[in-house]
C-alpha cells in the first residue's frame, strides 16, 4: 500500500489506546463520510477482516481489536482516500485469546484495496474494483465488482464472478472461481485452478504441479492458453461450438472426446501432439503440459 | 547442421554409429566451425584416456568403512544428473539444475545435507549459448542467476512451508528440463522438444519472478 509518508492529510484520526490496555481487546465503532470514487484502503496483519457494500456514502468500522493491537489509525488524505491500518504492538509477546475482527460497511461502488498476512477477508456486494493481496488468509469474493486483482500465498481464494481483465495468482492455494466474465489471467504454482463456469475471453491459467479444471465456455473470439508442468488439465467444452484446439504433452496422455486422437512427437519419446478443429472460426484452444493429462471432454 | 545438431550427434560420431551423409556433414561442420571441433576433439581426448584406465583395480585397503563415515557425517551430496554425456542441451540444464539443487540444498531444506557447499560454476560454452539462440533463452543463464541471488536475499522473509513449496516445484522443472534435454540429445533439432525445453526455461523464469515479489511472511 501506499507509504504513509507520503499522504497529504487534511484529517488525521487516531484511536490511540493507552500503552498498558494496548494489549487487551477493545470493541470499535467507528462511521465517517467516504467522497464518492475514492479509495479505501485497509491493512491487518492477523484476525478478519469482513467488508459489505451498501448504498450508503458513509464508512462503518465495527467489530474487535484483538490482544497486542497497539492502535487502528483512520487516515483520510485531501483527496478523500480513506486508510485504515491495523498497527500491531512489536513488544507483544503473549498468547492472542481475542483475534481483531473488523467488519467495515463502505459505498459499494467505492474502490478497495486490502492487505493482510493471516487475516482472512471476505467481501460481498462490492461494485467497485477490488485489489486484494494476503499471504495466508482466506479469500472469498461474492458479487460482481468491477475489476479484480488478487494475489495470495497459501491462502486459498474463492471468487463468485470474475470480471473481465481479473488477474488470480497463488502459490499453493486454491483457486476457484464460479463464474468468469471474459479475459482472466489465473497463476498457480502447486495449488488448483477451478472455474465452474461463465464465458472465457483472452485466458491464461497456469500452474506449475497443481491441477486446471475448466468448465467455462471458451467465447467466440480470444486465445484460452492452458499450462502446467505435472498438473492435470480438464477443460469440458461444447464439441458444436467452432473453435480450434492445440494440444501437447511431453510424456503425460491426451484424452480426446470431440475428435481425433493424438500422434505421438518423436520416436524416442511418449509426447503427444494434437491439432485440429471443430468449425471455423472461433476461439483458438491452446493446453500444453509436460507430465500431466490433458482432458477434453464434452460438456 | 548446425552447432546444436553437431554437439548432439558427436558420440554417435565418434562411434560411427551416424549414417554416411550425417557423418559427412558433421565433418563438414566441424571442419568450418573450431568451437564444435574442440568439443569434438575433447571428447575424443576423454575416450583416449578412459581406454587407457585399467579394467578394475583391487583397492589396498577396505575403503567402505571410511565412505560410511562420510555419509553419517552427512558430506554427501546424492546427484541426479551426471549420467552421461548428453549435448549441449543438456550441459545447460545440467548446470541449472546443479543450480537450483545447490540453492535449495543450501538452505538446509534440500533432502541432502552439505557441511562443505561446492560452488557450482556456471559458465557454459560459446557453443552451448549460441546453440541456444534459436530458443530464445541465450540469457537463460544469467537471468536465472539473478534470481536466484534475489531470493537468496530474502528468503528468511519466507516461511518454511511456502520454501518448500518453491523447491519442490523448481524441482519439478528441474526434471522436466533434464528429460527434455536427454530427448533433445536423441533427437536433435526437434521442434516439439524444443518448444517445450523453451517453455520450461521460460516457466522456471517465471516462478523465481514470482518468489523473489512474494509478500514478506515472517
Amino acid at each position: 500500500m501506499r507509504d504513509t509518508m507520503n499522504r497529504m492529510l487534511t484529517t488525521l484520526i487516531l484511536i490511540l489506546v493507552g500503552a498498558g490496555a494496548a494489549w487487551a481487546s477493545q470493541p470499535v465503532n467507528e462511521t465517517m463520510p467516504v467522497k464518492p470514487g475514492s479509495e479505501i484502503s485497509v491493512e491487518n496483519l492477523a484476525g478478519s477482516l469482513t467488508f459489505g457494500g451498501w448504498d450508503s456514502a458513509m464508512l462503518e468500522v465495527t467489530g474487535t481489536l484483538g490482544d497486542g493491537v497497539k492502535e487502528l489509525d483512520i487516515d483520510v488524505d485531501e483527496d478523500g482516500e480513506i486508510y485504515i491500518e491495523v498497527e500491531f504492538d512489536e513488544d507483544f509477546h503473549g498468547k492472542q485469546t481475542q483475534s481483531t475482527d473488523l467488519t467495515i460497511r463502505l459505498p459499494s461502488g467505492s474502490p478497495l484495496s486490502v492487505e493482510t498476512v493471516s487475516a482472512s477477508i471476505s467481501v460481498s456486494g462490492m461494485i467497485g474494483g477490488l485489489d486484494i493481496e494476503s499471504v495466508s488468509g482466506a479469500i472469498q469474493v461474492n458479487g460482481a465488482p468491477a475489476s479484480l486483482d488478487i494475489e495470495n500465498v497459501s491462502g486459498s481464494i474463492d471468487v463468485e464472478t470474475a470480471p473481465n481483465g481479473s488477474d488470480v495468482e497463488s502459490v499453493s492455494g486454491r483457486i476457484e472461481i464460479g463464474s468468469v466474465m471474459g479475459d482472466i489471467d489465473a497463476e498457480n504454482v502447486s495449488g488448483n485452478i477451478v472455474i465452474n463456469g461463465g464465458i472465457l475471453g483472452d485466458t491464461s491459467m497456469e500452474t506449475v504441479s497443481g491441477n486446471i479444471t475448466c468448465r467455462a465456455v471458451p467465447g467466440p473470439t480470444g486465445d484460452v492458453d492452458m499450462e502446467t508442468m505435472s498438473g492435470t488439465i480438464t477443460l469440458l467444452v461444447d464439441s458444436e461450438a467452432p473453435a480450434s484446439y492445440d494440444l501437447t504433452t511431453f510424456s503425460g496422455s491426451i484424452t480426446n472426446e470431440i475428435g481425433p486422437a493424438p500422434t505421438r512427437t518423436s520416436k524416442y519419446t511418449p509426447g503427444q501432439e494434437l491439432s485440429f478443429n471443430t468449425g471455423p472460426g472461433g476461439p483458438s484452444i491452446s493446453i500444453d503440459n509436460f507430465s500431466g493429462a490433458i482432458k477434453l471432454l464434452t460438456r | 547442421m548446425n552447432c546444436f545438431e553437431v554437439l548432439g550427434r558427436i558420440d554417435g560420431y565418434l562411434d560411427d554409429r551416424l549414417r554416411p551423409e550425417d557423418a559427412e556433414a558433421l565433418r563438414d561442420h566441424l571442419a568450418k566451425c573450431s568451437a564444435c571441433a574442440e568439443e569434438a576433439e575433447a571428447a575424443r581426448d576423454l575416450r583416449r584416456r578412459a581406454a587407457r584406465l585399467q579394467r578394475s583395480i583391487d583397492p589396498s585397503r577396505d575403503l567402505w568403512p571410511g565412505i560410511a563415515t562420510e555419509i553419517a557425517a552427512g558430506m554427501v551430496v546424492r546427484g541426479r544428473f551426471g549420467r552421461r554425456w548428453l549435448t549441449a542441451a543438456a550441459a545447460v540444464v545440467l548446470v541449472a539444475g546443479s543450480m537450483v539443487v545447490a540453492y535449495l540444498v543450501g538452505r538446509g531444506q534440500a533432502v541432502t545435507t552439505v557441511e562443505n557447499r561446492q560452488k557450482i560454476e556456471t559458465s557454459p560454452s560459446a557453443v552451448v549459448r549460441a546453440s541456444f539462440d534459436d530458443l530464445g533463452v541465450d540469457d537463460y543463464v544469467v537471468t536465472r542467476n539473478v534470481l536466484l541471488g534475489a531470493l537468496e536475499a530474502r528468503r528468511e522473509n519466507l516461511s518454511p512451508e511456502t520454501l518448500d513449496v518453491l523447491m519442490e516445484n523448481l524441482k519439478v522443472i528441474d526434471d522436466a528440463m533434464g528429460k527434455i534435454a536427454e530427448a533433445l540429445g536423441e533427437e536433435p533439432g526437434n521442434e516439439f522438444l524444443m518448444k517445450q525445453l523453451a517453455a520450461a526455461y521460460r516457466r522456471q523464469i517465471d516462478l523465481l519472478e514470482v518468489a523473489v515479489r512474494l509478500p514478506a511472511e515472517a
